[in-house]
């Protein structure tokens, strides 16, 4: 008994050499399945096991094994399927087939387990009588299941664990340990287009709910080999997979780090979305603007992992985040890069104008309406005032009326499938404003007001940020009713104070902003690509050069200018200028 | 940026008396005499920089001189606070609330400073870099449009009063770019310790260029007399500019910048007077003196009963504090200098801004 639960602490046993002959290299693969990440807190590695005992050890007896099962499961899920079959062996083992219809792929249960096991098109049955109960399973993993994903197993908590997650075990008559191997197989969501990120070019890949499918699209997109993909399982019950991915060598390790850190501290029963993830672990959780950056697209999430920035995927969310976030990086489309840098820079200055326009449009009107008419030309005075006239409300009772009437039309549609929801957003809009308008409710000048408020908040693409942004709008309303422009700019600098102290990871929110050359160059505009030569310097990342800065030397003139920079400083992506003073403006 | 953002409001109200037509020339004197004291207080800075100011003073005098001349350095600092939130405060309510009471205006005002402090200097100096392009951006545009407006006969005679009162008005413009010794408090949470005095002069000469040019075309627009008379010039000068037939008086929108950038500049200044008042009483964390601090501020903008009284108060602060602005740096760099004094690595805990 005491050499069994030594066995058992010691974890998962290796493959041995068997029969004489040379075995492949399995560790891996068995280290893969039979562990998860270092730093996951209720799975240890094999190799500091002693410390805490890993659970019961597997029952001897088949039957012991069926009722340890039942005790464990339940009695009455129809989709546990225990199968008892028998093993080609010499002489005749029985053993019990476990998993959950439905997770496991039944072409692999039968192709893998079934066919091999029993039938084995070894032709002579595998001789028992060398096997004892030490090693069988071994030798059956080793020589008889053909999967890629094995591993033997000796506790069977473990065991019940992993076939929770879709793989499949074989249990062995009088055997230690049991066999475990992959065989997901559910059914799921394929990759579809990513409906929340929409872009006119550029590719139409969206992450979807399986993890081991957004990690592959990661990993086609990013095919170094330092791309580090850290499992996690966050969430008592529910067990949700999580991977936290970066650049080994490229992204800081302090922001790992921290990531890791938090993550590990989430405490949860479970993880339906990555956006529990988010709320568990940003800096400000109080503050109405979002501080890491979720992306539905693989191609924005390779993006932001070659700029330093660290990935997080969850598992059952096609959302995957991207720490540290800022607010420069919640108004850029992907498009913005897959367009031609002409089109790219205004129409990136054009979101940053509507994300003021979204803020303080209303307010400005309201402003401007009751406390600032003399700002006006005459006739368009005239023309407030009159357009004002028929309508019994307050200019503020208007606006806010025609706000929330613009957020509920928004929220309805949103919830609606979608072909109603659009028809709605246009019935709504349409009817709505022009009935308003003609039962003399609100003036026509508030309807477009009100209108371009709501164009303008829909043209930021990271979602919440503009709701973050329709939010502040009703403050930043009863100020300027209250005060006038004196107060909208009392918000407004309200809010940039907060968004200056707001950090996302030790980030500041507003860093990418705070220096002049770099913001123009790929913040509030968009240069060529090949003048990219740096990486954001947010995310501190260990290697700041992404690419030369002479690369078009074929073009002509080119090769002069790094002809003439290579002979002056030496070295071609020294971007002068660009380092100095970095804080010496930033603190006046 | 610092320096100018109160500074051009009602610069030429107490310039252009004293020096006439050649206001912008004493501008730019003191401009001159700024970029010294920028010198200054930067070398000042680079050989003390992990050092506040009061841990300066008293590692230089000793610890209870330190701390008087500390205290005088946040005594300064409440006075520019006082007068400064006045003044703009003043220009909101005179030229747009006129209805409102001051005193709302005054509430508002010190409750964003209170945020901005207990927020720290580094949400200050990242919105100040925000709003920094903004400000002058509009105050480039207003030239612009006032170039059709100006006269710039009215600017002769150049010398104006004569040399004597022009310099003199020079030193008092040197007192706005003297503010810039603010800046010693903070130094320390530079990340970039060299760059400070170059900013700082960079922030001085861009500062007294913007007032230059805004006291100038005061002058080329509303003439010596009319400035004498009116209380907000540059105010006025915005007021006769129009965007052709789009915006008639567009002045509450310049001012609403110019009102973000008064407070800033405030609340910079009043973060360096409480981490002061904090230093010298030693207190790890300035936070629970924002509040009492807020209100002192508060109290003392409002000494004043009329307008006219604050700019009397405002004439004579010009007057006496560029000296200060002066011999604060000045007697501190002499007795580094005489003690052979360095800043060595001190425990004042880096909050590591930027």
């Amino acid at each position: 008994m005491k050499l069994l639960r030594r066995l058992a602490r010691g974890g998962m046993r290796r493959p041995r050499m068997m029969l004489g002959r040379p075995l492949l290299p399995l560790e891996e693969v068995a280290d893969e399945i039979g562990t998860t990440a270092p730093g996951d807190a209720d799975s240890k590695p094999p190799g500091n096991a002693g410390a805490a005992p890993p659970g019961s050890p597997i029952p001897d007896t088949l039957d012991g094994v069926e009722r340890r099962l039942r005790d464990l499961l339940g009695d009455g899920s129809p989709d546990v399927i225990m199968r008892r079959l028998v093993i080609w062996t010499e002489p005749e083992i029985e053993g019990v087939l476990f998993y959950i219809e439905g997770l496991a792929s039944r072409d692999v249960v039968n192709l893998v387990a079934l066919r091999s096991v029993m039938l084995a098109e070894r032709v002579p049955a595998l001789d028992a009588s060398a096997l004892g109960r030490d090693n069988i399973a071994s030798v059956l993993m080793t020589h008889v299941v053909p999967s890629g994903q094995i591993a033997v197993l000796p506790c069977i908590d473990k065991v019940v664990e992993h076939v929770l997650t879709g793989e499949a075990a074989l249990f062995i008559e009088g055997a230690r340990e049991c066999v475990v191997f992959e065989a997901k197989g559910w059914e799921h969501r394929g990759i579809e287009e990513p409906h929340t990120e929409k872009v006119v070019r550029g590719p139409r890949e969206g992450f979807s709910e399986l993890l081991r499918a957004n990690t592959a699209l990661v990993r086609r997109r990013l095919r170094t080999p330092d791309l580090r993909m850290d499992s996690m399982k966050v969430g008592r019950r529910s067990k949700t997979d999580l991977v936290i991915a970066y650049v080994e060598g490229l992204t800081n390790p302090r922001l790992v780090a921290a990531v890791r850190e938090r993550v590990d501290h989430i405490d949860t029963d479970i993880l339906p979305d990555s956006g529990f993830v988010e709320e568990f672990i940003e800096d400000y959780p109080y503050s109405p603007f979002p501080q890491m950056q979720y992306t539905e697209r693989p191609d924005r999430f390779c993006a932001g992992l070659s700029e330093g920035l660290v990935g997080l995927i969850v598992d059952g969310s096609p959302m995957a985040l991207l720490a540290p976030g800022n607010l420069a990086s919640f108004f850029q489309s992907p498009e913005d890069y897959y367009e031609r840098f002409p089109y790219g820079g205004p129409l990136r200055a054009l979101r940053y104008v509507a994300g003021v326009i979204a803020l303080t449009f209303p307010a400005l009107y309201v402003a401007i309406s009751l406390f600032h008419q003399e700002m006006l030309p005459t006739r368009l005075a005239l023309a407030i005032a009159g357009s004002h006239m028929p309508v019994p409300f307050p200019v503020l009772v208007e606006a806010i009326l025609m706000e929330v009437a613009l957020e509920l039309i928004r929220e309805a549609s949103v919830r609606l499938p979608d072909p109603v929801g659009q028809t709605m957003g246009f019935v709504g809009a349409l009817l709505l404003g022009d009935a308003a308008v003609s039962a003399g409710l609100v003036s026509p000048i508030m309807v477009i007001v009100v209108a371009v408020t709501g164009l303008a908040s829909f043209t930021i693409p990271h979602y919440p940020t503009g709701l973050a942004v329709r939010l502040l709008r009703f403050p930043l309303l009863l100020l300027s009713a209250w005060l006038g422009l004196f107060g909208l700019m009392a918000g407004v600098m309200a809010i940039a104070l907060h968004l200056g102290a707001l950090t996302s990871f030790g980030v500041p929110y507003l860093e990418p902003l705070m220096k002049p050359r770099p913001s123009l160059r790929d913040v509030v505009w968009r240069s060529p690509v090949f003048t990219f030569n740096k990486r954001p310097e947010y995310a501190e990342p260990l290697d700041q050069v992404r690419q030369k800065k002479f690369i078009r030397t074929w073009a002509p003139g080119v090769a002069e200018m790094a002809r003439k920079e290579s002979g002056e400083g030496g070295g071609g992506d020294g971007e002068d200028g660009e380092d100095r003073g970095k804080s010496g403006d930033g603190a006046r | 940026m610092v320096v100018f953002a109160t500074g051009f409001l009602a610069a030429a109200r107490v310039l252009v008396p004293a020096a006439g037509t050649a206001a912008w020339i004493s501008v730019l004197i003191g401009g001159a005499l700024g970029l010294g004291i920028a010198a200054l207080a930067g070398y000042l800075a680079q050989r003390f920089p992990d050092q506040s100011l009061v841990r300066m003073a008293e590692r230089i005098y000793g610890a209870v001189p330190g701390k008087l001349i500390g205290l005088t350095f946040s005594v300064y600092c409440t006075v520019v606070l006082g007068l400064g939130s006045r003044e703009s405060v003043l220009a909101m309510w005179i030229a747009f609330l006129q209805t409102t009471p001051p005193v709302l205006i005054s509430a508002v005002f010190y409750l964003l400073i209170i945020y901005a402090a207990y927020l720290g200097i580094e949400a200050i100096a990242r919105v100040s870099l925000i709003f920094f392009p903004l400000v002058v951006a509009s105050l480039l545009a207003l030239t612009a449009l006032a170039a059709p407006v100006a006269v710039p006969g009215r600017l002769l005679p150049i010398v104006g009063n004569g040399l004597g009162p022009v310099v003199r008005a020079g030193f008092l413009a040197a007192s706005y770019a003297g503010e810039s010794i603010v800046v010693l408090a903070i130094v320390r949470h530079l990340k970039d310790k060299r760059g400070a005095s170059r900013a700082m002069a960079t922030g001085v000469a861009a500062g007294m260029v913007i007032m230059a040019l805004a006291t100038g075309f005061g002058v080329m627009m509303l003439g010596v007399r009319g400035i004498s008379r009116v209380t907000f010039p540059v105010l006025e000068t915005a007021r006769m500019v129009g965007f052709g037939q789009f915006l008639e008086r567009a002045e509450i929108l310049f001012l609403a910048l110019w009102f973000s950038a008064a407070l800033l500049k405030l609340a910079a200044v009043f973060y360096a007077s409480i981490t002061s008042v904090a230093d010298v009483l030693g207190l790890r964390d300035y936070r629970p003196l924002i509040i009492p601090y807020a209100l002192l501020g508060a109290a003392l903008s409002l000494i004043p009963k009329t307008v006219l009284e604050t700019f009397d108060y405002l004439d004579v602060f010009v007057r006496y504090s560029v000296w200060y602005t002066i011999a604060l740096p000045v007697v501190l760099l002499a007795g580094a200098v005489i003690r052979g004094l360095r800043g060595g690595g001190d425990d004042v805990s880096d909050r590591g801004a930027g």
